[in-house]
């Protein structure tokens, strides 16, 4: 059985600002779940309220069966739901293995309790050092093991981030624009890469993205944002032909493929 | 007891809008250049020596608590160009070099002054008294020029050129250098400003109370507990800690004692910490 | 293999320091032992904090507690000296317990001013509440401790007893940045919200290295309390400063560098007692100047100096 996650009616203010309202969806077991909307509609709120960078004003998140609005991100990450960031984000000074093994055992020794068990911390070690091999065989990262992460190209660090989220061991991935500055070849093959993700790892997905071609081509559904609110959740064939959706974007730079 | 209260609470205006001035220049240099100048109760030390040395050589009071203070602030941009600006952004970094600055500037002091209390004649004597509420001059003064500097200030940031570019990079230094503002010069200006008015109130306090090389450590520690009260680079938030500082100070030390009172502060910092982590204000110029 | 090199080498750097005051029995040099390898341990417990990406500047006041609360529960308590050593350690570390969750509370800078702010009051106690802490003339005719029936009343001793607990200090330092924890406080220390992302309780972590810290620096001051017998508020105000500069001079990314600190910087004012403020306004435009032109300290200067031969070798 794999992960669900249901948002009811979030809301989110920041001060006079109202940054979310009324949001809600439902993901289905085994779907690739799709976000889109302008600049400034919400999306990486929408992922911090859920992942609980802070609590959403009102309204609920259940994941699993247990609520998690108000967690505290590192407790909603080891209960399997594990988020990556829009700007880039790995440990620079490490090596890519160092990066990917931190992944790992930070969801095994995640609380400080850890060491009180002194078995858990071999272990854990191994297991580490395990996960972060069968990820670089995964991502073909062979070639820049030992590098530096901060040294990788940008699109190899993204790529970094996502194999980093998925040594955590997540059991849904909430991926805040993965393709934001990678090239037309590098996006499509990260659309590839998230489907063998759900393919081969069983894990579900609900990705923030901007390139319309990639999220149309690799969603299930698509949910569209615009100032907080939802005006369209649907099939990716559905949304492109909303006329809502049409609006919110016309103008804009974002262009509807 | 309302005659009480009112008393209590004149006084502790009073020394608050004095706690504003140091607490303006600290949260002001935090907000910009995100240093934490822990030589700021120097620089008010600087101030009020300034005023006893110029007094010295036959200057009115007036003139040398305001040529002191631009003293003091000419040397804090001299700092910021020499030391600071290294250290911009980076909070550790920043806060080691203050802590070193702070010590060469007591010990200069030491050195030059000895370890003596020196007095500054006061500029007026006698109490006003109005039936209910007494309150000496040179304390009144003390107070009317605070909130006459602080009325500046807030007209500097609000309506000329330079505070609101201080303010612009303040928010986002990036955009503002796109609109055409020069970061390094606001990054001196401000920290010079910032020094300028600590220096003020080191000079409005001399006669008060007597000079040493240490009397700057009371009014930073005070400072840090206004920026926490009110948002770490919040002028509002400053200006409001302060205030309250002053009367949560004077009224607990009155009716109970100076430590209850410097603990029950503690207690009240904590309190705002746990209830509203952002401060009183947020953070926000 | 590493392990049985580094353990030679700590050994036999151990011995020779065991040895010192056969070789150099005058009292003054002895005391300067002391107090060194009390600073050691000091600026291990700083150590720990700043490689975390902490700064507390409530260290000062943390020896302070240390020593008031060893002294205190063997003159009023009538403890023998191995629990009340313990209880400093555990005091703090439970002061660092109930107010670490409350400072880290709000991100950034102001973690450091809360704990100047603790400082302040705490040391403010001290000074205030005479019946307790003796106020400004503080406590004094603190006894020696007994250890294993035997009694410490020699600076020789004392300084065997420093140099105990600056080497367990070191040790534990050591496997700390060694093991898996070393790990996650440096994670903490580069990037906490990825850290997080990824499961980290970056929070528990910091208010545990904030204890353990704590813990050091109480231990610290007991032994200081019954080395000196006597204690008033005003012996710690040095403190809060010399700690970093301790770090900041030898270089806080390795243990090694607080210990190189404390050893060249803490002689030096003992060895030069006339000119104390010109010493003070040297140590001042030290600090800077390291911090400008010398981040990493010694440490990190010896670092560049060798990697720089290797390459070209
Ligand atoms: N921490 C915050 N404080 C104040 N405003 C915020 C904060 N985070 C986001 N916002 C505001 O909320 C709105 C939505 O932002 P965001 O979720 O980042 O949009 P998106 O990711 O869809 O581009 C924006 O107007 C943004 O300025
Ligand atoms: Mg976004």
């Amino acid at each position: 059985m794999t992960a669900v996650l249901s948002v009811t009616d979030i809301s989110r203010q920041f001060g006079g600002l109202q940054a979310l309202s009324d949001v809600a969806f439902t993901t289905v077991p085994g779907e690739i779940f799709g976000i889109i909307g302008p600049n400034g509609a919400g999306k990486t709120t929408l992922f911090n309220v859920i992942t609980g960078a802070f609590p959403p004003s009102t309204g609920k998140v259940v994941f699993e069966g247990t609520p998690v609005a108000g967690l505290s991100m590192d407790k909603v990450a080891r209960m399997g739901l594990v988020r990556t960031f829009q700007a880039t984000s790995v440990f620079r000074s490490q090596s890519v293995f160092e990066n990917l093994r931190r992944g790992a055992m930070f969801s095994l020794l995640g609380r400080p309790s850890f060491l009180l068990r002194a078995k858990a911390t071999v272990t854990a070690g191994a297991v580490a050092r395990k996960r972060a091999e069968e990820i670089i065989d995964f991502l073909d990262l062979g070639a820049v093991t030992t590098n530096r992460a901060g040294d990788l190209a940008y699109g190899l660090q993204k790529i970094l981030g996502v194999g980093m989220a998925l040594a955590a061991a997540p059991k849904m991935l909430l991926m805040d624009e993965p393709a934001a500055g990678l090239n037309p070849t590098e996006t499509a093959a990260l659309g590839k890469l998230l489907l063998r993700v759900r393919g081969e790892w069983k894990i579900d997905i609900v990705v923030v993205e901007h390139d319309m071609q990639m999220i149309m081509s690799i969603c299930d559904r698509i949910m569209v944002l615009n100032y907080g609110r939802v005006i369209c959740l649907d099939t990716p064939s559905q949304v492109r032909a909303d006329p809502a959706v049409i609006e919110a974007y016309l103008g804009t730079d974002d262009e509807l493929a | 007891m309302g005659q009480l209260l009112a008393q209590i609470l004149v006084n502790g205006l009073i020394s608050g809008s004095t706690y504003v001035l140091v607490a303006l220049g600290f949260t002001m240099i935090s907000g910009i250049m995100r240093v934490l100048n822990f030589a700021h109760g120097e620089f008010y030390m600087m101030g009020a020596y300034g005023v006893y040395v110029l007094t010295q050589y036959g200057l009115g009071y007036f003139p040398a608590l305001l040529i002191g203070a631009i003293i003091v602030g000419a040397f804090g941009v001299v700092m910021e160009r020499l030391i600071f600006r290294w250290v911009i952004g980076r909070e550790v970094n920043g806060l080691i070099v203050a802590l070193g600055l702070s010590v060469v500037l007591k010990a200069l002091a030491l050195i030059i002054f000895g370890p003596v209390e020196l007095a500054v004649t006061r500029p007026v004597h006698g109490t006003l008294d109005l039936g209910s509420v007494s309150i000496p001059y040179d304390r009144l003064l003390v107070g009317g020029c605070a909130f006459g500097i602080m009325l500046l200030f807030y007209f500097f940031l609000t309506f000329t050129r330079v505070g609101l570019a201080m303010r612009a990079v303040a928010q986002d230094e990036k955009i503002a250098a796109i609109q055409g503002v020069r970061p390094s010069f606001i990054h001196a200006a401000a920290f010079g400003l910032g020094c300028l008015l600590a220096g003020l109130a080191g000079g409005l306090m001399a006669p008060i109370y007597t000079v040493n090389p240490t009397i700057g450590e009371l009014p930073m520690g005070k400072a840090f507990v206004i920026v926490i009260l009110g948002g770490l680079g919040s002028i509002p938030g400053a200006v409001v800690g302060g205030l309250l500082l002053g009367i949560a100070e004077s009224f607990f030390s009155t009716l109970i004692d100076g430590t209850v009172s410097a603990m029950l502060v503690f207690a009240l910092v904590v309190l705002v910490i746990i209830v509203r982590p952002q401060g009183l204000m947020g953070r926000s110029l | 293999m590493r392990l049985g090199r580094f353990a030679l080498v700590f050994a036999a750097v151990m011995a020779v320091l065991v040895a010192v005051p056969f070789y150099f029995p005058q009292r003054y040099i002895i005391h300067i032992c002391v107090m060194t390898a009390l600073f050691v341990t000091l600026g291990l417990s700083m150590n720990l904090m700043l490689r975390t990406g902490l700064v507390s500047l409530a260290h000062s006041a943390f020896m302070a507690i240390g020593s008031y609360t060893s002294a205190l529960c063997m003159m009023r308590l009538g403890w023998p000296f191995s629990v009340s050593f313990l209880a400093s350690g555990l005091m703090v570390a439970l002061l660092a317990l109930v107010s670490g969750p409350i400072f880290l509370r709000i991100k950034g800078v102001y973690f450091i001013l809360l704990t100047y702010a603790l400082s302040q009051v705490v040391m403010l106690n001290f000074m205030e509440w005479v019946s307790l802490f003796g106020g400004n003339s503080g406590l004094s005719d603190i006894p020696r401790p007994v250890l294993f029936g035997m009694v410490f009343n020699t600076a020789r001793q004392f300084y065997w007893m420093a140099l105990a607990l600056a080497g367990v200090s070191f040790l534990v330092a050591r496997t700390i940045y060694r093991s898996a924890l070393g790990t996650i406080i440096d994670a903490i220390k580069e990037e906490e919200r990825l850290a997080s992302s990824l499961g980290l309780n970056a929070m528990g972590f910091r208010v545990l290295i904030f204890c353990i810290s704590g813990f050091i620096a109480g231990l610290s001051g007991s032994v200081y309390a019954h080395y000196m017998t006597f204690l008033s508020p005003e012996a710690f105000t040095g403190v809060m400063i010399d700690v970093i500069l301790i770090n900041v001079f030898g270089g806080a990314a390795s243990p090694i560098g607080p210990v190189l600190g404390a050893i060249i910087l803490i002689p030096l004012p003992e060895l030069l007692r006339d000119a104390q403020e010109y010493q003070i306004l040297a140590y001042g435009i030290l600090l800077i100047a390291l911090q400008l032109f010398l981040p990493e300290g010694l440490i990190g200067l010896c670092r560049r100096i060798l990697s720089a031969r290797w390459r070209r070798s």
